[in-house]
């Protein structure tokens, strides 16, 4: 077991049967932004960036307040 | 606050944390494995779920900040992922659900670690290192095809209630930030960009043998521990020093050796050195906010992390990108760290810094 796992921690290049390359990671394989529809893209799009809009200004407010007690 | 208090806290979230994320993992990996929608739909369902439980985090954290709720959000985001895996013939809604639990969740258990000891990075690393381990066992649960819905329930009901009966950290009030505010938001777009940078490399990095079980399960071991090392180390030595250290060690293992295995997983232990180091300091700089400063830390994760989700994915197959990405990290994270030592640090991060 000790010997098949440091074998395996050395290996150089693994190469793998393609049958077990699979949905590995969260991250999908591929040009996956196209599978998302339009409206999915402009809708996700858009409350991203209003979240990045709203913590801008929340920032510049912290900021702000900070600089009204000097 | 005593170190039973301490413990309590921290060992209940961080167990949380990885249970969450688990569950989270299992029901969007099951929805998959089920494979009764077109590829297709359920890759949207995983981008779906990846922007409302990461984006949201602000706006979230904001709230719990305001209400000074970070326990009640915590409770409330566990139980509804544990409600969510209950929708799992409709995908969409038990992704949505997810995620927004999963949001809820992250921002609460966030802003309690980082009240626990605040000013300090240990704690926050703690808190935060699990999650790795949990999305794995959650995706390896999901693929399987064994997904049950009743004993993540159960599990996430119990952490739920012990949340809400351990005795809670004070939340921290508004203070007086010294220094000149006119670095204000440059410390923080920095230490922004250096958190984005890492979200980009994090997810887009190329590791083909992960597919091997023993070796993602030693991959996982070295993210947390990883994480979970770098706040300690950041504060017993310095946060400047673990965390540009840890970046620059960490740039040709990853970018040049991660085709070895052994070699690209002391690469990700140093690579997640920072994580605490940036996630503390940013809180510092926004006292009295440490729910909306966890919620940025996510927000800028999965806006660097965008082009992982396009073509531009390829970036990942070229070394000398990569290693150039990583230095790029480095100079932004030293240069934000060195602002805030200089202009806005706590008593703490400034002794260490002149050890």
């Amino acid at each position: 077991m000790k010997k098949s796992v440091l074998h395996l921690l050395c290996a150089l290049p693994i190469s793998i049967p393609i049958g077990q390359i699979g949905y590995a990671d969260v991250v999908p394989p591929g040009p996956t932004i196209f599978v998302l529809s339009v409206a999915g893209i402009v809708v996700l799009g858009v409350l991203v960036g209003i979240i990045v809009l709203v913590s801008i200004l929340v920032i510049r407010a912290i900021r702000k307040k900070q600089a009204s007690k000097d | 606050m005593s170190k039973t208090f301490i413990l309590s806290n921290i060992s209940v979230y961080s167990a949380a944390h990885a249970l969450v994320d688990a569950t989270c993992a299992a029901i969007l990996f099951a929805i998959v494995t089920l494979g009764r929608e077109e590829p297709q739909y359920l890759f949207q369902l995983i981008i779906i779920y990846n922007v409302i439980a990461f984006a949201t985090q602000p706006l979230f954290g904001l709230a719990v900040d305001i209400l000074k709720a970070p326990a009640y959000s915590a409770a409330l985001g566990t139980l509804l992922v544990a409600a969510s895996t209950l929708l799992i013939q409709v995908p969409l809604l038990a992704a949505i659900m997810a995620g927004i639990g999963n949001a809820l969740f992250h921002v609460g258990g966030g802003a309690v670690s980082l009240n626990l000891a605040p000013g300090k990075a240990a704690l926050p690393g703690i808190y935060v290192a699990p999650g790795a381990l949990g999305l794995m066992v959650g995706i390896w649960i999901g693929k399987s095809g064994q997904f049950i819905s009743w004993p993540f329930i159960l599990l996430l009901v119990v952490s739920a209630l012990s949340i809400l009966v351990i005795p809670r950290p004070e939340v921290t009030t508004h203070r007086k930030l010294p220094g000149n505010p006119k670095w204000f938001e440059t410390v923080i777009l920095l230490l922004l960009l250096s958190i984005a940078i890492r979200g980009l490399v994090g997810l887009g990095l190329d590791l083909p043998w992960k597919s091997n079980p023993t070796l993602l399960v030693i991959l996982t071991c070295a993210v947390v521990l990883g994480k979970a090392v770098g706040g300690i180390l950041g504060d017993r030595f310095g946060w400047i020093k673990v965390a540009t250290v840890g970046l620059v060690i960490s740039a040709p293992l990853l970018a040049f050796f991660s085709q070895i295995p052994a070699v690209a997983m002391i690469g990700v232990f140093f690579f997640n050195l920072t994580m605490p180091v940036t996630l503390t300091c940013l809180a510092d700089m926004l006292p009295g906010k440490s729910g909306f400063a966890f919620g940025l830390t996510a927000l800028a994760l999965i806006v660097g992390a965008w082009p992982v989700f396009t073509d531009l994915r390829a970036f990942a197959g070229n070394q000398w990108l990569i290693f150039t990405i990583i230095l790029v990290s480095v100079t932004v994270l030293y240069s934000g760290l060195k602002l805030y030592v200089r202009h806005f640090g706590n008593q703490n991060s400034i002794r260490q810094e002149r050890v």
